[in-house]
């Protein structure tokens, strides 16, 4: 086999096995697109919310103002496993959770509370069985309080299948 | 204040550079008193609050920041002591954000100083060599790109800031002539120079260790 051929079959072959990575699932995870007073690519679906800068005039992310306030985004696809990572400023008294909602039915089927100050990070990989096939990521804030979100990001693994 | 007074030094250096008297030591590269000097090197920018608050906003920072230059002029003002306008770059730094659609968010900045040092060296006995210390002052050029998404549709958008600052900086070196008006130089050293700070109050620090060589050019001998 000379090298021509190779340079030709080991891509194909990476591509065919799944050795590539296509991780993010969630558009906008880092809240950075707005359409006016709303975040374009999340659904506002109670409540109040507003754009603010981050550490940088021209890093965005989102607060939750008042409550209750309720934003979520539907998965671009569902894989077997997601890895979150989220980045918030969020004061304990906000009662703030995230939250998944498997295929989309108007329950949460998996919940965490978030309650670090200071612009942390959080992460959870959360496995799901294989007949889920949507994934709806919530926010939901509770009560009074800042909540201030940076990033909401959730990837599937990634793995090679060979 | 701070920062109107630090433009003030370089300006008042030129004059008082031209208007110095020729007393330089004769005993250094045959007496010239003018010299310039051009260095690349290494240096490393400490980690500070303000890059592990990048870090913690997802930024990566790309390998390949650690290059340093230095340009500098010299006046020999008296035996053994003299005077440098000097340039360097400090810090350069880009980090990247994966964006979750198309290109990675980017965050960039370089700083440079303009510092006026004083130099004390001793010079062999041939004037060929000579070692020296030298402390300097003066501002901080710092200039920081953001480059991101403001929608699905668009591409990235730049954000540019310029931030002027201070520093001071400490080095030691060694130079030798290897020709009547040509030489090189190898200096190390640590400079201290806030320089960019964020919304959330962390500060950076651009300075840090620096490693440079380099060659010197010398001319203009005393009358």
């Amino acid at each position: 086999m000379n090298r021509f051929t190779l340079l030709v079959l080991l891509p194909a072959f990476l591509v065919t096995t799944g050795s590539y990575c296509e991780t993010d699932i969630l558009e906008d995870p880092g809240f950075q697109f707005w359409c006016g007073a709303r975040p374009c690519e999340w659904e506002v679906e109670e409540g109040e919310v507003r754009q603010v800068p981050t550490w940088h005039d021209y890093d965005y992310a989102i607060e939750l103002v008042g409550a209750p306030v309720v934003i979520s985004q539907r998965a671009k696809r569902g894989p077997n496993c997601v890895r979150i990572e989220l980045i918030a400023d969020v004061e304990p008294s906000a009662m703030l959770f995230v939250e998944i909602d498997f295929d989309d039915d108007g329950s949460a089927d998996w919940s965490s509370p978030i309650n670090r100050q200071g612009f942390q990070s959080m992460s959870w990989e959360i496995p799901s069985a294989s007949s889920v096939r949507t994934w709806r990521f919530i926010l939901r804030k509770a009560a009074e309080g800042r909540a201030v979100i940076a990033q909401l990001r959730a990837s599937s693994e990634c793995h090679s299948k060979s | 204040m701070l920062c109107k007074s630090i433009f003030a030094i370089p300006i008042g250096l030129a004059c008082f550079l031209s208007a110095a008297p020729v007393q330089a030591d004769q005993s250094f590269a045959d007496g010239q008193t003018w010299g310039f000097e051009i260095g690349f090197g290494a240096g490393w920018a400490p980690d500070t609050a303000y890059t592990r608050r990048l870090d913690a906003f997802g930024y990566s920072p790309n390998d390949g920041g650690h290059y340093r230059m230095s340009f500098a002029v010299e006046k020999i003002l008296l035996p053994y002591f003299s005077l440098l306008l000097q340039t360097n770059l400090l810090d350069n730094q880009v980090l990247y954000r994966p964006s979750g659609l198309g290109a990675d968010d980017r965050f960039d900045w370089n700083s440079w100083s303009l510092d006026v040092h004083a130099r004390a060296f001793v010079p062999t006995r041939n004037g060929r060599f000579r070692g020296y210390v030298q402390f300097g002052v003066g501002p901080t050029f710092t200039g920081s790109h953001l480059y991101t998404r403001t929608s699905a549709d668009s591409g990235q958008v730049r954000h540019r800031e310029f931030k002027v600052s201070y520093n001071v900086a400490g080095l030691l070196g060694i130079e030798g002539m290897v020709a009547k008006h040509f030489g090189f130089f190898l200096q190390g050293g640590y400079f201290f120079a806030p320089s960019l700070e964020n919304l959330l109050g962390d500060r950076h620090q651009s300075g840090g260790g620096v490693l440079i060589a380099g060659f010197t050019g010398r001319f203009k001998r005393n009358p």
